[in-house]
């Protein structure tokens, strides 16, 4: 079957100004390939500057890629000139609540401007559809009158939701959506992203770095690093049996259920800078089992029980 | 644990709707608040007396009366004459006419080129954005005073040539602002959200971004008027603006000091129009910003 969207060699990078006049490049992604099934959740995790956000918006064509290829149904696009394939396959949900909403409109107003530039709806049709999205996001239509100040953070990611849901996307890409709220504000904005996905067989991208949120709520899951897929696969094996030592290293220190039980051991360091990444392995430079081949070849990522891993520790 | 126990809490219409109170139109909100109100009155008055001052007076503008002299205000001359036995009721309110007049064009300049300029500026970053801002660096470089000068080579000293160089010049402080501002706005999560719905750039320029600089834009719109009519009023001076006997405000006030211990009430009257026609702008200008604030409605 085909995939809602695949990604071949993703790269990015941004110019970081010069240095002795030799131009710098910030390698944000290095080469990402990832695909997604329709109805399914990809999880997305990693430290802060491994690349997620900036994969999330290279896929959402905020960015030009500077390589590789996105494949959307079934048809290889150009993120930028093929923008409106994209935005009617794909959403986005923010994740600052307080940040994503224009504070100078009314919500109904926000919720509607998409459908005065891209449809032809009539004014009450439009006012239909708002009315709908708000209800499918548990908010009555008096409230779409207010303006986004006006909300809590819960209330406000749930506008954000229905701003995404608006344009009928198959998939919703959400970007660290819950690391801006409070716990059980995080619980209601995971039942509502189910919710949306039992009865419109929504996709997700689910962008975070809170693992237990990931684990609940993916079917596969892509490990990030300085821009690398270092493991990718169903999120239960990966959970159980983590393979390479990066995510060995994340799920040892993901916070113990039972108190007192110790952390595992903590990676020392930090990710080195994306300006100049390692020769070898990405993750060489802290991985606790570093051997010399790790130092000047890079691991590709293989098949190996049953998902894929770039260590060559695992091959 | 069941997924219901977290579904947002459900209300019945009703009791959402006790709940929410309207917001007060922008409108409502400006009347609330008393000094934008009188500020808005001052303006007013302002207008209308230099419509319709002048026909209170039997005198004209340039009637000179040399036997009167330098009178005080009386029920003849309700301001008083000047040196030359002109009547100063009637010159204030002309005066109002050519103030006001440079005020408001300079105001729209402002609202009109500097807006634009500098959010195309800003929003198309880049080499746009240098290009443009490297015009507006040289032209904050030329002093306003040589090109007024190069100006009247040209063209004869009046008021056409006040608004050319209000109009080569007025708007690059604006400019300045509107760019810094939307520089900062366009890199805020809901412009990004705006532009992954694929909204078109124009309409996320003039319906997220500018909306949300309108604070700045409209304090700044309130400085450059009464900027605007003291520059008149230097440059009229040095004899680069309006001519005798045409008298703008500024005329009127820098004529009033060469007698000013003698006969005070002759720098009196125009600098008081100019202090209350100042004071309702910079009144106005507040309020105005204060109800266009979605989160403001207090007086503060």
């Amino acid at each position: 079957m085909s995939y809602l969207w695949e990604t071949n060699q993703l790269v990015k990078t941004f110019s970081a100004g010069s240095s002795w006049g030799q131009k710098q490049q910030v390698y944000a992604l290095q080469g990402v390939s990832l695909y997604q099934n329709q109805g399914e959740t990809l999880g997305i995790v990693g430290e802060s500057g491994g690349g997620k956000s900036t994969f999330g918006m290279t896929l959402m064509g905020l960015h030009q890629p500077t390589s590789g290829t996105i494949t959307m149904n079934g048809q290889v696009i150009n993120p930028v000139r093929d923008k409106q394939i994209i935005q009617q396959t794909m959403q986005m949900v923010f994740q600052n609540p307080y940040a994503s909403l224009n504070p100078r409109m009314m919500v109904r107003t926000m919720l509607e401007e998409p459908l005065l530039v891209h449809t032809n709806l009539s004014q009450a049709e439009r006012r239909d559809r708002v009315n709908e999205v708000l209800s499918q996001v548990g908010m009555g239509p008096t409230q779409g009158e207010r303006y986004a100040h006006e909300f809590s953070g819960g209330q406000r990611q749930r506008i954000g939701i229905a701003r995404s849901l608006i344009m009928n996307p198959s998939c919703i890409i959400c970007d660290e959506p819950i690391s801006a709220l409070d716990v059980s504000i995080q619980v209601q904005i995971m039942t509502l992203l189910e919710r949306l996905q039992q009865n419109q067989h929504m996709s997700y991208v689910f962008i975070s770095h809170d693992l237990n949120m990931v684990r609940y709520i993916s079917h596969r899951m892509a490990v990030m690093y300085l821009g690398a897929v270092m493991e990718e696969g169903s999120a239960e094996t990966i959970y159980a049996r983590p393979l390479h030592p990066y995510t060995k290293a994340l799920l040892a220190v993901n916070g113990p259920v039972v108190p007192h039980m110790p952390f595992g051991q903590i990676l020392e360091g930090e990710p080195p800078n994306p300006i100049s990444p390692p020769k070898g392995c990405l993750f060489s430079g802290r991985c606790p089992e570093v051997e010399p081949r790790c130092l000047t070849e890079r691991p590709t990522l293989n098949t190996v029980d049953g998902r894929q891993v770039a260590c060559f520790h695992c091959e | 644990m069941e997924n219901t126990d977290f579904l947002p809490l459900q209300r019945t219409d009703a009791s959402a709707e006790s709940v929410y109170v309207a917001r007060p139109s922008a409108w409502y909100r400006l009347q609330q608040n008393k000094l934008a109100l009188v500020g808005l009155g001052i303006i007013v008055v302002m207008i209308i007396l230099a419509i319709v001052g002048p026909m209170f007076s039997s005198y004209t503008y340039a009637e000179q009366d040399l036997m009167a002299a330098n009178q005080g205000p009386s029920s003849a001359h309700w301001f008083g004459t000047d040196t030359l036995g002109r009547d100063l009721y009637t010159r204030v309110m002309y005066g109002a006419r050519i103030s006001l007049t440079i005020g408001f064009v300079a105001a729209l300049i402002n609202l009109v080129i500097g807006v634009i300029y500098g959010g195309v500026s800003g929003f198309f970053g880049g080499k746009v954005d240098r290009v443009m801002m490297g015009i507006v660096d040289i032209l904050y470089g030329i002093p306003l005073l040589l090109y007024v000068i190069l100006l009247m080579v040209v063209l004869e000293p009046g008021l056409t040539s006040i608004f050319i160089a209000l109009g080569i010049a007025y708007w690059l402080t604006m400019a300045r602002i509107v760019r810094s501002q939307i520089i900062k706005i366009k890199k805020e999560e809901y412009v990004i959200a705006a532009q992954s719905m694929g909204i078109p750039s124009w309409r996320i320029l003039w319906r997220h971004i500018l909306p949300n600089c309108a604070g700045p834009i409209i304090i700044t719109m309130t400085l450059a008027i009464p900027e605007a009519i003291f520059t008149e009023a230097f440059l009229s001076f040095i004899g680069l603006g309006v001519s005798a006997p045409m008298a703008s405000w500024g005329v009127l006030a820098a004529e009033g000091i060469n007698s000013m211990r003698s006969y005070p009430f002759q720098l009196i009257f125009p600098a008081l129009a100019i202090s209350i026609t100042m004071l309702g702008f910079a009144f106005f200008g507040d309020g105005l910003r204060n109800a266009l604030d979605p989160k403001g409605g207090d007086k503060s």
